[in-house]
This record gives C-alpha cells, sequence and structure tokens, in this order.
C-alpha cells in the first residue's frame, strides 16, 4: 500500500486537481479576502491623486495572454478605479501581445464608467525598444509617441495634450509577467526620472520584487491571482480574480494534503526499511 | 507517435469529450455559430488539446502547440510591421514633409539596422561589426550605471538600515545573528546526513522566527541584513567553511533554503492560477456552467 502512494502516476493527481478546482468553481464557498499593505498602497496612490486638475495614470501593460487570468483583472480594476475618481488613464504596451489584452480591458471598462476615448482616456499601443522608449520618453513624451494606437497626435488629444514627459503623470503602474519592473522601469524610469511607480506582477515573479518594495523604488505590489482578488476588494467589485480565489484555496488544500501524505509515506517506508537492514545484520551475525 | 497507447487513448478520449460537448452546445443554443461562437469552440478545442499532453504526448498536443508558436509569431510580425516599421519609419521617411535634416534620426538607425543584417550575407557580415559595436557601447554605457545606481547603491540602504538603528532593529538583529549561528554550530557538531538535523531543523526554526516577525511586526528588516551576511559567507569559498565560518555559512544556506521555498510556493500558485483561467473559460464561456 505504502509502496503504490510512493509510486503513484502523476495523472492521478491532475485529476484530483481538475476536480478540486472544478467543484469550488460550480459550488463556490464565499472565503474572506483581506487586502495586504501593498495592494492598498497601489489603491491609496491611485485614491490621493483624485480631484487634482488633469490627475493622469499611466498603465503599461507589459504581460502576454500567457498571464491573462493573473494580470488582467487588476488592469481592470486600476482603470475602473481611475474612472469611477475622473481620473485619466493613458496605456501603453511594452510587450507586442499585451495590445489585444490592454484594448479589452479599456473597451469594457469604459463602456460600463462611460467614457470618451481621447478625452478620458487613450491607449497608445506597442513600441519596440523597452529601454530606449523609456529614455525617450522620460525626455519628451509626444516625440517617443507621436501618435496613438489609432493615429491620433498625442500633443492634440485631451487626455495626453498636458503630458510633456514621463515624470509629469501622476503615478506609474506597470503590469508585468516578466522582467520589465526590475529590468526597465525600476532602473530607467524610477531612478533616473523619479517617477513614482507601482506594480502588478505573475505570482512567479513576486519574490523577485520584494527587495523594490523595501527600497521604496517601488511603492506597492499586486502579486498575482491573489493581489488581483484583494484589489478587486478594494474597489468593490466580483470579477474574475475574486472568484478564483475558491478554486485556487482548494487547489492548494489538495496541493497541501499530497505533500503530508507523501512526506508522511516516505517517513514510514524509511523506519520500516530501516528495521529491515538492522535485522537483516543481527541475522547474519547469529 | 500514434503507436502509443497513452497517446492514441489520449487522442481519442480529449477529441470525442470536445466534439461531444461542443454539439451539446450547439444544440442547445448556448454557443451560435457566429464569429464569436466559433472563437469560443476553438479557444475550448485548443485548451483541451493542450491539455491532452497531461495524458500523454499525442498529435492534438502537437498540432495546438505548433499552431501557437506560428500564431504568436505571425501576430507578432503583423504588429511590429504595422505599428512600428510603417508607422515609425517608412511613413515618415517617404510619405511626409520632413525635411533631410529632420529624417537624420531615423536614417543612421535604420542603416545600423541594415548593416546588422548583413551577417546572414557572408561576404558582407564584417558591416555588422559595425552596428554591433554600436549596440555593445550603448547599452554598457546606459545599462551599468544604471544598474549600478538602482541594483546595487539602492539597495544596500534599506540592507544595512536596521544595522546602523535606523529602523530601532538593532538589538533584534544582535539577537537573532547570535541565536542562528549558536544552533548552526550545535546542529553541525552533532552531525547528521542529508535528512539529518542539518537539512530541516535549521530551516524549520528560521520560519518560527520569520513568523514571530511576521506577527509581532518586528524585526523583519534585521532578519534581512542576517540572511544576506549569512548568504554571503556560503558564496565565500576562499576560507574553509568549518567553525564558526562553518556555522554563519550554515545560516545562509538555511536562508536559500527559504528563499527557494517561497519561490516554488509562488510558482505553485502562479500555476494553479493559470489553470484556473482556463477552467472559468471551459465552464463559463464554453459550457456555460457558472453562474456570473
Amino acid at each position: 500500500m505504502i509502496q503504490k502512494l510512493l509510486n503513484i502516476d502523476r495523472r492521478w493527481i491532475f485529476l484530483f486537481i481538475f476536480v478540486g478546482v472544478a467543484a469550488a468553481m460550480l459550488f463556490p464557498l464565499p472565503l474572506p479576502i483581506r487586502p495586504s499593505s501593498d495592494v492598498k498602497n497601489v489603491y491609496n496612490t491611485i485614491e490621493s491623486i483624485k480631484g487634482k486638475p488633469n490627475a493622469t495614470v499611466l498603465l503599461s501593460f507589459d504581460y502576454g495572454p500567457g498571464s491573462e487570468p493573473e494580470l488582467q483583472p487588476t488592469a481592470i480594476s486600476i482603470i475602473r478605479q481611475c474612472f469611477r475618481n475622473n481620473i485619466k488613464v493613458v496605456g501603453m504596451a511594452l510587450w507586442p501581445d499585451a495590445v489585444g489584452l490592454a484594448q479589452a480591458a479599456f473597451d469594457s471598462v469604459s463602456r460600463a464608467e462611460g467614457k470618451e476615448y481621447g478625452k478620458d482616456w487613450t491607449f497608445l499601443g506597442y513600441k519596440t525598444g523597452s529601454v530606449t522608449l523609456i529614455l525617450n520618453m522620460g525626455e519628451d513624451f509626444h516625440g517617443a509617441f507621436n501618435v496613438d494606437y489609432r493615429g491620433n497626435k498625442t500633443s492634440e488629444m485631451p487626455v495626453t495634450q498636458h503630458i510633456a514627459k514621463l515624470g509629469s503623470f501622476d503615478y506609474v503602474v506597470t503590469l508585468a509577467a516578466g522582467k520589465t519592473i526590475d529590468g526597465v522601469w525600476v532602473t530607467y524610469a524610477v531612478d533616473r526620472y523619479r517617477i513614482k511607480l507601482g506594480g502588478a506582477t505573475t505570482a512567479v515573479t513576486s519574490p523577485d520584487m520584494f527587495p523594490y518594495l523595501q527600497s521604496g523604488q517601488l511603492n506597492g505590489l499586486v502579486s498575482g491571482l491573489a493581489g488581483a482578488a484583494e484589489y478587486e476588494t478594494l474597489v468593490r467589485t466580483q470579477g474574475s480574480a475574486t472568484r478564483g480565489m475558491q478554486p485556487q484555496s482548494a487547489a492548494h488544500l489538495i496541493i497541501i494534503i499530497s505533500i503530508i501524505i507523501g512526506n508522511t509515506m516516505y517517513f514510514v517506508q524509511r523506519r520500516r526499511d530501516r528495521r529491515q537492514s538492522v535485522s537483516g545484520n543481527e541475522g547474519t551475525r547469529s | 507517435m500514434m503507436h502509443n497507447p497513452g497517446s492514441r487513448t489520449a487522442t481519442f478520449v480529449f477529441a470525442g469529450i470536445f466534439l461531444a460537448l461542443s454539439i451539446w452546445q450547439l444544440a442547445a443554443g448556448h454557443i451560435a455559430l457566429t464569429v464569436d461562437g466559433l472563437g469560443v469552440l476553438t479557444g475550448a478545442g485548443l485548451t483541451l488539446a493542450l491539455f491532452s499532453f497531461l495524458y500523454d504526448d499525442n498529435p492534438l498536443f502537437k498540432i495546438a502547440e505548433h499552431l501557437y508558436v506560428g500564431v504568436a509569431a505571425a501576430y507578432g510580425l503583423a504588429l511590429v510591421w504595422f505599428q512600428v516599421i510603417l508607422a515609425d519609419l517608412v511613413n515618415p521617411i517617404f510619405f511626409s514633409t520632413a525635411t533631410i535634416r529632420q529624417l537624420w534620426v531615423l536614417i543612421v538607425p535604420s542603416v545600423l539596422g541594415i548593416l546588422l543584417i548583413m551577417r546572414i550575407v557572408p561576404k558582407f557580415s564584417w558591416l555588422s561589426r559595425i552596428s554591433f559595436s554600436y549596440v555593445v557601447g550603448f547599452g554598457a554605457g546606459i545599462s551599468i550605471p544604471a544598474y549600478i545606481a538602482s541594483q546595487l547603491l539602492e539597495q544596500v540602504h534599506p540592507t544595512l538600515a536596521p544595522a546602523l538603528g535606523w529602523d530601532g532593529g538593532d538589538k533584534f538583529i544582535l539577537i537573532a545573528a547570535i541565536v542562528l549561528i549558536a544552533v548552526a554550530y550545535l546542529v553541525s557538531r552533532r552531525g547528521g546526513g542529508d535528512l539529518g538535523m542539518n537539512s530541516w531543523f535549521g530551516p524549520t526554526l528560521l520560519s518560527v522566527v520569520f513568523l514571530i516577525c511576521y506577527f509581532q511586526g518586528v524585526g523583519a528588516a534585521s532578519l534581512v541584513l542576517v540572511g544576506v551576511a549569512a548568504v554571503l559567507f556560503y558564496f565565500f569559498f576562499s576560507v574553509e567553511h568549518t567553525g564558526a565560518v562553518g556555522a554563519i555559512s550554515r545560516v545562509g544556506i538555511w536562508f536559500l533554503m527559504i528563499a527557494f521555498g517561497a519561490s516554488f510556493g509562488f510558482t505553485v500558485m502562479a500555476r494553479i492560477s493559470l489553470l484556473i483561467g482556463r477552467m472559468q473559460f471551459l465552464l463559463g464561456d464554453w459550457l456555460h456552467l457558472l453562474k456570473i
């Protein structure tokens, strides 16, 4: 029995996880979600600029469809919070495959909140060069993005005409799946142009970002699906992240139980093997 | 591949599930044969094809995998062509009223880019060195000072803050460091194999210390300093790791193990999040079983 459990086919584990996640989705059991201080920092910074004339937030979409479940809910929540507080939002993308995701997020929220393109928000699209683009934006925003994704001149649109350079934005939030937070934004934008930067990352990259929180180079961080659910709680909407937390907890429970069973079986088997080797040695001596 | 029984099972089971459930959804009128409906069906089919690899490698998975790579490459190329090459290079140079003086900023990088492509022509491949030297020079000039400032100097201050008493954690750091190194020394004297006290006792003790810090809201920054110092000791190979040095480097190993454990935990969470995203699509958009 122990041997069987120790050598269990991994496909059974996949099946348990699948069933657990599906069951938690079909029969949800609401769990409390308490926003962490890092998530609250991003939320509070946006709240603090409401009412300021021409308050504008720059959102950088630096992720692809592979990270959509973790980062798209955060993007939607931040855009929603800005629109509800009459804060202008400018979107851009350092990843080419983020363009469709950014457009989908802006379209759905602007329609729901009744916001107008060009006046309340705009999307600049994708540009290559990450570092050189940030450096360009730091010196001359309209030079870096002469036109938006739809071909409108950024110097003529009400949402961007007052933006001279990167430092003109009241807050910059990067939604990143890779190394753009530390490799691009923190290194070239925060330290060079002294902008206030918040981040949203996938759970995988979160541990790499904690040093920047401690140093203050990042003023807040929304980590993975859990962070997105916390942000939805703060914005008071029930999106896909909040709904995803019950299956997340179910899957974690299954993994923890599997680890406990696996370790218990391992130690039981080890003790048994030791006893057998000791009795074997005694038999040889006698 | 289809000679493998597992591969055959995966192909037929996953294709069967997709066909049966799609026909059910079409018949029930939940999915219409429109562009959106076909998009949902394609998405569901490709998701199941990729999931089929969890059972065994099979042709369905291969098709989906190659399709994904091809579509992603084509999408990226089209986007860069229309939004970068046409918008920022071709249109301003050939279809604008800008003067030559204004266009130098586009012409020079374009020439450098073309020289870079010369690498594929053996006779002119030496020309690419001009572009490479520019790229390396620019990269070093911009990156090195920025990285030193951002990744090193900016990190030193918060790391050293508790040691210099800036956050009031100086007493805690002393106690934590002495206790951890003493325990590491005692553990190393008692010995232990791969699964002895060396492996589990230290990280467990350290985890408890971390938990106390977390719930008491003190000393976390001090622990970071202890960890940084101990890990640096572990990677300092010019001195033999025995006695006090051995004990400190052992504490470094414990910190590394906790860091790897945290990273692994976050990775598991991220992967489960991706599964949840796909499951929400399958059970919601495709099968309409979720109440939203």
